[in-house]
């Protein structure tokens, strides 16, 4: 069975959707089959999963693949019980093989009012909700056991709404991004108290499906790893000071407050003690020039640096080494959270 | 308290209060004999699997069983016949959704449904079957093929238990033209009792096993 993994914080700006990207292709890489679904409205995985093909550059053009949200909509609109895998049509990345995206849609953000009612109603004898409920779980577990996937990644939004939360209540295991700033610690104080409310409520709603027929699903994700966002470190030794003083708060609110028995429990071997599964330096440049030319940070060729020298030469020597000890660091990091899972 | 998932069926008795009265000014027991004798066909039932409760107007019968879905249909059809030989018309709601049953107490979510949709959406002299049950044999694991024994009708959207066997066709014509003849004069502009007895003629003749050469017992509209 393949493992649902989606990277999580309801605080934005942490580098989730960059982080998952390339887990992503580490994970195809070392020879698993992936599927990334980019059940974020905004698109920005879609965006980054397309960015290499030229093909696609006219913005009217239509994309290939069926969108998350039109592959959904006959069940949010009750034509269909539940979708049938077959009616997905997943791309597979042009310069990664054995990695595939279920691309995004603007228009998914119209299901929060789809699930938002299912996560009300599926309690009630309403079996239309109630197949709403689980529609999304069934989806992805269909397609991933047809296809032969080892791993199905989701990129969110960072919000608590009902598409995320589906998501998180879907998936095995969660990855959380941090920045060691005020609001990531604030952020992982509320992530416990909402995932364990959506657990708990997910049980309830699970007790009023069995009666009917309907098979829930675990709904109970765990912490396989966190990974701190470094990439605003600067010399500066107050700088430094104030992003170490976050890093250590947020590490105790991981220890006290994110777990709870009816909520988000650690995966075995994640240590709440020393919770930081990899932390990520700035890359600086690295970042947007990867996102330019499609391709994961940790894979960017010395023919790319074209894009990023003011000359348009390449770098050579001395400039272009830099770049790779950052992609090698970077990737020994990616390595690790694809450790843990 | 752990609640259980039952079948509900929430029958109501058609011009009760009527027949009550009757029986109250002729100081007879027609009705509550034609009661009694419709009800008995409960007696055989297996009361391991369906328990049945009946004050007043209303008959309550519930199945805590899956499979015995089939067979709980089955009975609301004789339970129809049985009525409707003892000259009485009923309509109900069929729900399922959790109960909770111990001593005196009973808290019903599926009893509360089943009257919503006998109050409400049933109107006539039929069974309603909620529309989560039929989504729920739709698609739903597990569950007895429902839509095997072509049991089930509809019309504007609402799904009903057709109750006439193939070979039973003239007798139900039959029972319901006595009804209407019975109480025809008082039907007299009274158009929600006259309602029902047109909507069950034109099941009737509306039904594939249906004896065109049967006349219409209702008078049709004529000039003033």
């Amino acid at each position: 069975m393949a493992k649902i993994i989606t990277l999580y914080n309801n605080k934005g700006g942490v580098s989730k959707t960059t982080t998952t990207f390339n887990l992503a292709v580490y994970l195809a890489q070392t020879g698993k089959r992936v599927l990334i679904a980019d059940c974020d409205p905004q698109c920005n995985m879609t965006e980054m999963f397309f960015a290499a093909r030229t093909d696609l550059d006219d913005p009217d053009s239509d994309l290939p693949g069926t969108s998350i949200y039109k592959a959904l909509l006959p069940r949010f609109q009750g034509q269909q019980a539940s979708i049938n895998q077959d009616s997905v049509n997943i791309t597979e990345h042009n310069i990664y093989r054995s990695l595939f995206l279920f691309r995004g849609d603007i228009e998914f953000s119209m299901a929060e009012t789809y699930l938002s009612t299912s996560w009300n109603q599926a309690v009630t004898e309403n079996i239309h909700e109630k197949n709403t409920y689980v529609v999304f779980y069934n989806l992805l577990q269909s397609i991933a056991k047809a296809r032969g996937f080892d791993f199905v990644i989701c990129d969110v939004g960072p919000s608590t709404g009902a598409i995320t939360r589906s998501v998180i209540l879907s998936s095995d295991e969660i990855i959380i991004p941090l920045v060691p700033d005020r609001f990531c610690y604030q952020a992982i104080k509320l992530l416990g108290t909402v995932i364990s409310d959506w657990v708990k409520r997910h049980h309830v709603i699970s007790q009023m499906l069995t009666p009917f027929g309907i098979n829930p699903f675990p709904g109970k994700p765990k912490l396989a790893g966190t990974v701190l966002q470094n990439f605003k470190v600067h010399a500066g030794a107050k700088v430094k000071e104030s992003y170490i003083k976050w890093q250590t708060k947020i590490s105790e609110e991981i220890k006290n407050s994110l777990f709870n028995v009816d909520g988000l429990q650690p995966k075995q071997g994640f240590d709440v003690d020393h919770p930081y599964t990899a932390s990520i330096k700035d890359v600086a440049v690295l970042a947007p020039l990867a996102q330019l030319v499609g391709r994961a940070i940790f894979d960017v060729q010395q023919e790319h640096t074209k894009e990023a020298s003011s000359d348009g030469r390449m770098y050579y020597g001395s400039v272009w080494q830099p770049w790779v000890e950052k992609m090698t660091d970077y990737k020994t990091e990616i390595g690790k959270l694809a450790s843990a899972l | 308290m752990i609640p259980d998932f039952i079948y509900t069926g929430l029958i109501d008795v058609l011009s009760y209060r009527s027949r009550l009265e009757e029986d109250r000014r002729s100081g007879g027991s027609k009705f509550k004999d034609d009661l009694e004798g419709a009800l008995s066909v409960f007696d055989t039932v297996n009361s391991a699997v369906y328990s049945v409760n009946a004050i007043s107007d209303t008959v309550i019968l519930t199945c805590n069983n899956h499979n015995n879905f089939i067979e709980f249909l089955q009975i609301l059809r004789n339970v129809f016949k049985a009525f409707m030989r003892k000259g009485l018309l009923i309509r109900g709601g069929v729900a399922y959704s959790k109960h909770f049953q111990s001593g005196r107490l009973t808290y019903s979510h599926a009893v509360a449904r089943a009257y919503e949709l006998e109050s409400k959406v049933a109107i006539y002299p039929r069974i309603v079957i909620d529309d989560n049950i039929i989504q729920m044999y739709s698609s739903g694991t597990g569950l007895p093929a429902l839509f095997n024994k072509g049991w089930l009708m509809v019309h504007n959207g609402i799904t009903f238990l057709d109750v006439i066997e193939q070979t039973e066709w003239n007798e139900y014509h039959n029972l319901a033209a006595q009804i209407y003849e019975r109480d025809k004069y008082k039907l007299q502009m009274d158009e929600n009792a006259f309602s029902k007895h047109q909507w069950f003629e034109n099941y009737l003749f509306d039904h594939p096993s249906a004896n065109m050469t049967e006349k219409r017992y209702i008078e049709k509209m004529s000039l003033k």
